[in-house]
């Protein structure tokens, strides 16, 4: 099944998509994870080495596309044979991983909307309203929360800058010093986190087919992860720097406490904090939105194959709903997220792994063909 | 005799969720599905005749066949 929709993504739009999906919880979480791992101000080297991993998984996405433009990897194994059923099986369980992840992102949503905006406001109302406006954005399709994303990315990239600028003044250098006195090992197993932050290149898997054969390069979507990489390294340092990796452990949002310590221009604005969280919200509203869709996708393109379905979206929301309030405290809320980054994880090897041996198959029977051909001559 | 009926009900829902959680799930998703419900309805009858699919077909057929007339 070739895709049908008229409208293809540019190469930017897919970086600026890029950005949008990876940048959610995060951004708000790095800091803590990294300095409860290493107990040291290296974080920072284990987010440069995971972005160049990720920028080398981006690639080889790219080039498994490559073999199937027009249709995205499901399609594409499940075109025919025991392919259609493996094809099932892993739709499966993409829809398994986006309706947590979904729930996850959701669930902190509500956890910081209640920390620091309205604290009166019950969880269950917050998470009511934005998986509404979520469900809002997905009836628009692809091209409405490209179109968003285009939007909204640069306001959320100015606002975190404006964040470190304005905070150079409480930073103090010597709290990133000394470099890697633990030696690189440390640094190698925080990999693990700061790959998680980086969980939602998996869109490329089901969006690639939205764009041309001649805009299929890898390097325009990694200037996207660049930028992610980019501002994930200063975040961490800022926060080193600001906080203390002491005083980073200390805080669940460690991002959100360096927007506590800003003021702008002789207290023009003073609390900076309220600008900070409405702007994250835009950024996890985006994520948000493009993990519904992707698994209303799959549901009704890939598993289904319904046209129009007015309950999909209802049914998604519904399940988010209810396993966003499964953990009971922040810290199994975490829990939940670190399972669903396995998940994610596991999926995207297993997609790459199943795609690339699809591929080497049809190669493999094609000279097979051609073989055959040239001795029956 | 009312504790004890409480306790039976608690150990068969004692795995769904709360009743506050239940109750606005339920209520999001009946509004999600009322207004896609509404809005196709309401697109389908504001369609103008150029937009229905059997018009759009029609059309296309006119269309070939004029061109396959031109052709010949």
């Amino acid at each position: 099944m070739i895709n049908q929709d008229h409208y293809r993504i540019s190469p930017v739009e897919m970086a600026v998509t890029l950005i949008a999906m990876l940048l959610a919880i995060g951004v708000l979480t790095l800091p803590r994870t990294l300095a409860e791992i290493l107990d040291t101000a290296d974080g920072w080297i284990s987010v440069l080495i995971s972005g160049g991993i990720v920028m080398g998984i981006v690639y080889l996405i790219v080039q498994l596309q490559k073999q199937f433009p027009g249709q995205n990897l499901l399609e594409f194994i499940g075109e025919k044979g025991i392919g259609k059923w493996i094809a099932k099986l892993l739709a499966v369980l993409f829809v398994l991983y986006f309706i947590p992840y979904l729930a996850y992102e959701a669930r902190v949503l509500t956890i910081i909307v209640r920390m620091f905006l309205l604290d009166r406001t019950p969880p269950e109302i917050t998470q009511a309203i934005i998986l509404l406006t979520t469900t809002y954005a997905v009836s628009k399709g692809v091209q409405g929360i490209i179109h968003l994303n285009l939007m909204f990315v640069p306001f959320i990239l100015v606002v975190y800058f404006v964040l470190m600028i304005f905070n150079i003044e409480n930073m103090t250098f010597n709290e990133i010093l000394p470099v890697l006195p633990k030696g690189i090992m440390p640094v190698l197993s925080a990999l693990e986190p700061t790959m998680f932050a980086f969980l939602g290149i998996e869109l490329l898997f089901f969006w690639l087919a939205y764009m041309k054969v001649s805009n299929l390069r890898a390097w325009p979507l990694n200037v996207g992860i660049l930028f992610v990489t980019i501002l994930y390294t200063l975040i961490v340092i800022v926060s080193y720097m600001t906080l203390s990796v002491t005083g980073s452990i200390a805080t669940v949002f460690p991002t959100v406490a360096l927007a506590k310590e800003v003021e702008i221009v002789e207290g023009l604005i003073e609390r900076f904090e309220p600008v900070m969280i409405v702007i994250w919200i835009m950024a996890i509203f985006n994520t948000m939105a493009i993990i519904q869709l992707l698994a209303v996708q799959i549901i009704k393109k890939d598993l289904f194959q319904v046209k129009k379905s007015t309950w999909v979206s209802g049914i998604v929301t519904f399940l988010a709903y209810l396993i966003a309030f499964i953990p009971n405290s922040i810290q199994e809320v975490f829990t939940m997220g670190d399972l669903v980054s396995y998940a994610g994880a596991a999926l995207i090897l297993l997609s790459l792994v199943i795609g690339y041996m699809k591929v080497g198959i049809r190669k493999f029977r094609k000279r097979n063909q051609q073989h055959g051909k040239g001795i029956s001559k | 005799m009312g504790d004890e009926m409480e306790e039976i009900i608690d150990r068969i829902f004692g795995f769904m969720p709360e009743k506050g959680v239940l109750v606005t799930a339920i209520g999001t998703m009946v509004i999600i599905y009322a207004f896609q419900y509404g809005i196709t309805k309401i697109n389908e009858l504001l369609k103008l005749p150029w937009m229905k699919e059997e018009n759009q077909k029609q059309r296309k057929q006119i269309l070939q066949k004029t061109k396959s007339e031109n052709q010949s």
